[in-house]
């Protein structure tokens, strides 16, 4: 990214540049603020069974902490997981730690995934989403009993794991239009 | 000879970056930690902050709930295209059982009501607060839950049992402004107590997070049959007695399973009752204002 106005300082600028600029690094804000209200995805009140929906927000903080880490960092990723859990009544800070961590864990391994084929990220995705489930559902006994059943967790990790390659190309699409676009 | 690395601003800005980076993490973690404690500990705070939360959520789930909806009704208007033959025959077989059985029932309505009015027997009358639009549904393994357009604002209050046309749903456990939480009975931490509708025997109903409810707390030997009708027994004040729950389906298990009879994967709209029997008054918190009113004379008894 290079930044079309250099060092110019910020007084120098005229009101539309002014704007323009303030526009442009809004933009870097859309990432964090499309995987949150993803999270509204999982609200919805579809009419099948909800136990399995999957964890959209989570593969969202997957797919900007692989890609593009710096729009993703794990302060951001943290309160998607406190918005998650506040708004889906999930224990509080469950979430909220486990996408934190997530977002940190993948930015400090991020050389691993340069110029690795899909079917790589994917495979690190499945491995990230059953440890999520498995420290959620432990984490969430801990907080808030009684224990939930396994089952249930095990149910979404399937159903994440198979979104995975649709929720990327979405972000990826989020990220060519709004992101790379110059 | 080694080179020293060069002390330039470029390296000392970017070893503060990685310093707050882990500074923010060790923050983030320990903020994380008082949370999951304060889940234990204040569970009051939590709900409140979470009802205020869904505040928040509430706009963006009422316009986008509509066309979810929308797309419900539209799975089973398809399955009622292609079930039609075979439910209008089930429910002629029925039809015709129920109007036996609604002879019967007319006289031992008229005869109960005669029973109670000889025997001026009291029973709270159940008050419906408002019937409210279903915009939002926990998902996920964790809860089983659904969030209301109503809030404190409408009178919704904590404790709240909520039910559908058909039965019982469960009851409020946040709310914020204009939305609430409700726990449905299939939640793992939901408990009702119920009659078999048939023998009067009490017990629980208790949530699996899955669509069938176990029955629990029944005496060994009790008598339970697959196609039992179980109904709310109104104990422990907060449900009105004889709110349909659901039907007995198994009896295999170790414990009998129940389907709930309200549509809990299809709510549109939900009837929000006020709790049968009122929690017991606490004493307030504060005196009550006629005490501590400015202007009221210091001795009562003085003109």
């Amino acid at each position: 990214m290079s930044d079309p106005w250099g060092d110019q300082p910020w007084s120098q600028l005229s009101a539309r540049e002014r704007l323009e600029w303030t526009l442009d690094s809004a933009r870097m804000a859309v990432p964090g603020l499309v995987t949150a209200l993803s999270i509204l995805i999982m609200a919805l009140p579809f009419g099948f069974p909800t136990q399995a929906l999957p964890q959209v927000a989570l593969l969202g903080v997957i797919y900007w902490s692989c890609t593009r880490p710096d729009l993703m960092p794990p302060i951001a990723a943290f309160l998607i997981g406190l918005l998650q859990d506040l708004w889906l009544g999930t224990a509080l800070g469950v979430n909220a730690a486990l996408l934190a961590l997530t977002a940190f864990l993948l930015r400090s391994q991020i050389l691993v995934f340069v110029s690795r084929p899909f079917g790589f990220t994917w495979a690190v995705a499945t491995g990230f989403v059953v440890v999520y489930q498995f420290l959620s559902w432990s984490l969430a006994a801990l907080a808030d009993p009684p224990t939930r059943p396994l089952v249930g967790f095990a149910l979404q990790a399937l159903t994440s794991i198979a979104l995975y390659p649709l929720a990327a190309q979405l972000h990826a699409r989020l990220q060519r239009r709004v992101i790379d676009r110059r | 000879m080694a080179i020293a690395p060069m002390p330039g601003p470029r390296r000392s800005r970017d070893r503060w970056l990685w310093l707050i980076g882990r500074a923010l993490l060790v923050g983030i973690v320990l903020v994380s930690i008082i949370l999951i404690i304060l889940n234990r500990t204040a569970p009051e705070l939590v709900a409140r902050w979470r009802g205020s939360a869904l505040d928040t959520a509430k706009p963006v789930l009422t316009v986008v709930s509509v066309p979810v909806h929308w797309g419900s009704v539209g799975v089973d208007k398809i399955r009622d295209f292609f079930t039609t033959h075979r439910r209008a025959k089930a429910l002629d077989e029925e039809n015709r059982r129920l109007r036996a059985l609604a002879e019967r029932n007319d006289a031992l309505l008229a005869e109960n009501a005669q029973l109670r009015r000889q025997l001026g027997l009291s029973t709270p009358a159940t008050k419906s607060r408002r019937v409210v639009r279903v915009v939002g549904a926990s998902s996920g393994a964790y809860v089983q839950g659904a969030m209301i357009a109503a809030g404190f604002a409408d009178g919704v209050m904590v404790g709240d049992p909520v039910r559908d046309e058909q039965g019982l749903v469960g009851r409020v456990i946040e709310r914020g402004r204009g939305a609430a939480r409700v726990l449905l009975i299939t939640d793992a931490a939901s408990r009702v107590p119920v009659r078999i509708a048939r023998t009067g025997q009490t017990a629980m109903i208790e949530g699996r997070n899955q669509p069938l409810v176990d029955l629990v707390f029944l005496p060994p030997g009790a008598d339970v049959q697959p196609g039992d009708r179980i109904v709310t027994s109104g104990h422990g004040g907060l449900f009105a007695p004889d709110i349909p729950v659901g039907e007995v389906v198994s009896t295999a298990g170790s414990v009998p399973r129940v389907q709930p009879i309200a549509g809990l994967d299809r709510l549109a709209f939900v009837i929000v009752l006020a709790p049968y029997f009122p929690p017991a008054a606490v004493l307030p918190a504060s005196p009550p204002p006629a005490l501590i009113d400015p202007n009221a004379p210091a001795d009562p008894v003085q003109p």
